[in-house]
């Protein structure tokens, strides 16, 4: 009996000490507002002169989303480039949350460079990075991008996309009578033209490697689906089926490819299976069914189909073919694109008349709009979801606008001559 | 023999002080303490004292450690000596005034209330990063001296997102110092002496 309550009394005392529980607060939200970072010019340690601040691209490059205020190297109290030479004080005196510093070396390879840098967390006082990066001395801009999306992920926590690329076709006009299959960093800057044709381009669609890209070209007088080398330039004609052929979409697994074919009658949804090179038909309806792109883990397509009557988004699993509609808001959704998260999708919806950019969650179907401009078309996603770059009017003149998923920033594509249409953002890539 | 019971007897015992030494309960055994109980009655002091000054610097640092408390007392001291007479006779003759401390109650509202000054500080001081997706949750273990000074912070459960929980630790090393948490000795040592900073996007 005395055992017993005694064995009783030492389980209570254990089981109650678990219980005592502790005060917890909770934050939720947090501030959004940028990030004070200062980037000190590296120091450059080459016998050939600098062309371009790799300091500068940086800035422009972090600078490009609102997400950071830069400090101006003006404003520096010291311009270190070695760990031993920074104070910590002096840069949270100026307000700064990370430092990044560096510097410039020669290779035994003379047209090589080999830059070092060091990120610092400012107010716990340590290094959070200590990076490298080398390559050809023509190529600092796109060393300077690495470092950019170094410094970005090391601070927001997810991939930078300052290394990735837009693929845009840009339209005839009077300086260059051609429609053309352009790709450029997404500063606007090395901008190349791929193929050039006197006849229509459209829907340019990178591969999951970045080495490829596909897109429509009518210049056998019809529609057809090509894949283009970027290395070698090299083109591929899938095969052409009567009608149309149009949209061309990788999926995101790099197996198949998603497409519209009218070879039934009427626009459908297709992929083509790149290991038994035929097309497979998923869609048969007599709506028309367009501009399929695939969900992050390849299993579903979203696509635009008239089928209710008015064009709207429906989501198809590729294995059974069911289709789901998404969107009910509005009398015109269409040329939607999955965010990476696979939880929502950014589509264009009229709403009194006007076109504009907007997302959707597709568990709750809360519709959310990011643009306030009047003719927005063609949303693609950046590959870390951030931002969204599409293509709009500024005046008469076709141009690339972006904004950030969260609406806060706008901004143009800076340096694009020419009409820029069609926009697709390339996959991240190390 | 019958070797079950005690054998369970044992192995409670065994883990409860296992758990117990490895601080498994997060027992503050200071709060046991006389001795480490001794100096809260001088920080009334230093608190009431030095409150204009505080303001005056703006930026406590790092460094702040029981030494500069300690300096800071002692020039006060050598200063303005009256004025220190001053106010410990202005706090026994208005003992009066601080009828909470004698009975030793607090309500939940009090509780709730530096619990707000808490979070309003931690909030003002933490950028979130942009790569926050909504599931992300960080549990930061803080503990405080009577003065506000965070001792350190811990974290008990991490996002898995280490930018993420690196914001967080900016956040707690940017304040420093919880201003505005004067308050009676129970209620610190019972509820603000340890406690648990939850931080998530939404």
């Amino acid at each position: 009996m005395i055992k017993k309550r005694i064995f009783l009394i030492i389980l209570s005392l254990v089981f109650s000490a678990f219980i005592s529980s502790q005060l917890r607060i909770e934050i939720k939200g947090g501030l959004e507002d940028p990030i004070n970072i200062a980037i000190v010019p590296f120091q450059w340690n080459l016998k050939t002169p600098q062309q371009e601040s790799i300091q500068k691209v940086v800035q422009s490059d972090l600078e490009s989303f609102g997400e950071y205020a830069v400090l101006s190297p003006e404003n520096m109290l010291s311009l270190p480039s070695r760990a031993e030479e920074v104070f910590f004080k002096d840069w949270r005196i100026l307000g700064s949350d990370f430092l990044v510093i560096g510097e410039v070396n020669p290779l035994e390879e003379p047209k090589e460079m080999l830059v070092n840098y060091l990120i610092f967390d400012v107010v716990r006082e340590r290094i959070i990075h200590r990076g490298k990066v080398i390559g050809p001395i023509v190529t600092q801009r796109k060393m300077a991008h690495k470092i950019s999306d170094k410094i970005y992920s090391k601070t927001q926590g997810i991939p930078g996309i300052f290394s990735t690329k837009i693929a845009y076709i840009d339209k005839p006009s009077d300086l260059n009578p051609a429609y053309n299959l352009m790709i450029s960093d997404i500063d606007g800057f090395d901008s190349l033209s791929l193929f050039s044709s006197p006849q229509p381009l459209m829907s340019p669609s990178w591969s999951t490697d970045m080495k490829k890209i596909a897109y429509v070209s009518f210049e056998e007088g019809s529609s057809r689906i090509y894949i283009q080398e970027l290395a070698t330039a090299e083109r591929i004609g899938l095969k052409q089926e009567e009608g149309i052929n149009s949209s061309p979409n990788w999926s995101p697994d790099g197996k198949k490819m998603s497409a519209v074919l009218s070879k039934s009658g009427n626009p459908d949804i297709h992929i083509y299976d790149f290991k038994q090179s035929r097309w497979i038909q998923l869609t048969n309806h007599f709506g028309i069914d367009t501009e399929p792109d695939w969900s992050p883990d390849s299993n579903k397509l979203i696509f635009t189909s008239n089928r209710s009557g008015s064009p709207q988004i429906y989501e198809l699993n590729v294995k059974s073919k069911k289709v789901k509609r998404l969107t009910f808001e509005g009398s015109y959704n269409a040329r939607a694109r999955y965010l990476p998260n696979g939880k929502e999708i950014v589509f264009v919806h009229r709403r009194n008349g006007i076109f504009h950019i907007a997302t959707q969650n597709i568990k709750t179907g809360k519709i959310k709009i990011l643009t306030d401009t009047t003719l927005d078309e063609s949303p693609t996603v950046s590959p870390n979801g951030n931002v969204v770059i599409y293509a709009t009017k500024d005046g008469d003149k076709d141009v690339l606008a972006g904004i950030t998923i969260d609406g806060r920033t706008k901004f143009t594509m800076p340096s694009m001559k020419g009409e820029a249409r069609e926009p697709s953002w390339s996959p991240l890539i190390d | 023999m019958n070797y079950t019971s005690p054998l369970i007897l044992s192995v409670f015992i065994h883990l409860g002080i296992g758990l117990s030494f490895s601080n498994f309960f997060n027992i503050d055994f200071d709060i046991f303490n006389i001795e480490s109980a001794k100096p809260i009655s001088a920080y009334v002091i230093f608190d009431k004292e030095t409150e204009p000054k505080k303001e005056q610097i703006k930026i406590p640092k790092k460094t702040k450690s029981a030494e500069s408390v300690k300096n800071d007392i002692k020039t006060i001291a050598i200063s303005s000596p009256d004025l220190v007479i001053d106010k410990l006779q202005q706090l026994s003759s208005t003992e009066t005034y601080l009828p909470k401390e004698r009975t030793n109650k607090f309500s939940q509202s009090d509780i709730e209330k530096y619990s707000f000054l808490i979070k309003q500080q931690v909030f003002n001081n933490w950028k979130r990063p942009k790569g926050s997706n909504p599931e992300l949750k960080t549990e930061i273990q803080i503990n405080l001296v009577p003065t506000g000074e965070i001792l350190s912070a811990k974290i008990i459960k991490g996002s898995g997102n280490q930018v993420f929980d690196d914001s967080a630790l900016v956040a707690i090393s940017r304040i420093n110092n919880f201003e505005g948490l004067n308050m009676q000795t129970k209620l610190f040592d019972e509820h603000f002496r340890t406690f648990i900073l939850i931080f998530s996007p939404n």
